[in-house]
């Protein structure tokens, strides 16, 4: 099924826009850490609804890139968030303020 | 962009049309400066008109080759050089070859105009778009044709109008190879069956974007490492 370009773009700007309100809004270092994948992959989607519609393949090229880096980001990031937890005993973004001036 | 290649189309439409029915006004003056029989005019009205009709199946195959656009301007190329060629026109087998050459370049503009308005209108409002689209020539038959009459009334010789006819329909194929040169974004994409198989991808990753890959590549270990190193120190603390 061929879906207009334009609604998928749509789709990917609705994506983002949720996952940058998760990163505002919600102060659970997990759920921040899902509102900022949601946000790379409506970037990924823009990227291969713009390769479809150009025909050029390097805009899927770009999207593995971003997964890679993604992934890379996840793995940092989760080990961070155990590390925190096992110090503070909390995942709540606002309590760690341990380098606070 | 939806809009644009509605007007544009509608305008190539007008055109085309507004042209072939010149040819209307235009026959008793050629049978009276060639001397032609009824017979004769008659055949060269033929030869238009049966270019127009035969083409349009070709026109609407070749199109799948080249693309709508291409074949558009150059069918409006076509038709706008036959009409140039027409005032030019030195007996009766000249006359039926340049209206022969402007029927099979205005053969094209039916199925690729209406073609390219149904592409650009996937959805709704694509019966308002096609009407607009046949009101468009209808609007040319009756324009084209007042417009030249009332020239050769003010005393004008054919081959002005036909020359000033042709100028406007050379602007109109400039503005139609500027406005139709992308795809508009409501259009549904024509991709080949093997854009984003694995093959043409990895062409791609490894043929344009190797330094790319590598270095996304020794990140990724990095931080594997570096998830590895955070999560140790950590158990050797609680350890002491």
């Amino acid at each position: 099924v061929n879906v207009p370009t334009g609604y998928v773009v749509g789709l990917s700007a609705v994506l983002f826009a949720l996952g940058v309100l998760g990163v505002l809004v919600r102060r659970n270092a997990i759920v921040m850490f899902m509102s900022v994948e949601l946000m790379l992959n409506a970037a990924n989607l823009a990227f291969i609804a713009f390769a479809r519609q150009r025909a050029e393949p390097s805009g899927q090229v770009f999207v593995f890139f971003i997964i890679g880096v993604a992934a890379a980001e996840v793995a940092v990031g989760l080990a961070l968030i155990v590390a925190i937890f096992k110090t503070k005993h909390s995942i709540d973004v606002d309590q760690v303020s341990g380098l606070r001036g | 962009m939806k809009k644009r290649t509605l007007a544009t189309c509608c305008a190539v439409h007008t055109l085309h049309d507004g042209l072939s029915d010149v040819t209307y006004v235009l026959l008793p003056l050629l049978a009276q400066s060639f001397g032609l029989s009824l017979a004769q005019v008659g055949l060269v009205r033929g030869a238009h008109r049966a270019a127009m009709a035969a083409f349009q199946i070709p026109a609407g195959l070749v199109a799948e080759r080249f693309g709508a656009r291409n074949l558009l301007a150059l069918g409006t190329l076509v038709a706008g050089v036959a009409f140039l060629a027409l005032g030019h026109a030195a007996g009766f087998w000249a006359l039926l070859a340049a209206l022969f050459c402007a029927g099979v370049g205005s053969a094209v503009q039916h199925p690729l105009g209406s073609t390219i308005v149904s592409h650009a209108y996937p959805g709704e409002g694509r019966r308002a778009a096609l009407g607009a689209y046949n009101f468009a020539g209808d609007l040319g038959k009756f324009a084209f044709g007042a417009i030249v009459s009332a020239l050769l009334i003010a005393g004008i010789s054919w081959q002005g109008p036909v020359a000033a006819a042709v100028t406007v329909i050379l602007f109109g194929m400039l503005a139609l190879a500027l406005s139709l040169n992308t795809q508009s974004p409501g259009a549904v994409p024509l991709v080949g069956q093997a854009f984003g198989s694995p093959a043409a991808v990895g062409e791609v990753l490894f043929g344009g974007y190797l330094l790319p890959f590598e270095v996304t590549s020794i990140l990724l270990l990095v931080a594997m490492v570096g998830a590895i190193v955070l999560t140790r120190r950590q158990r050797s603390k609680e350890a002491r």
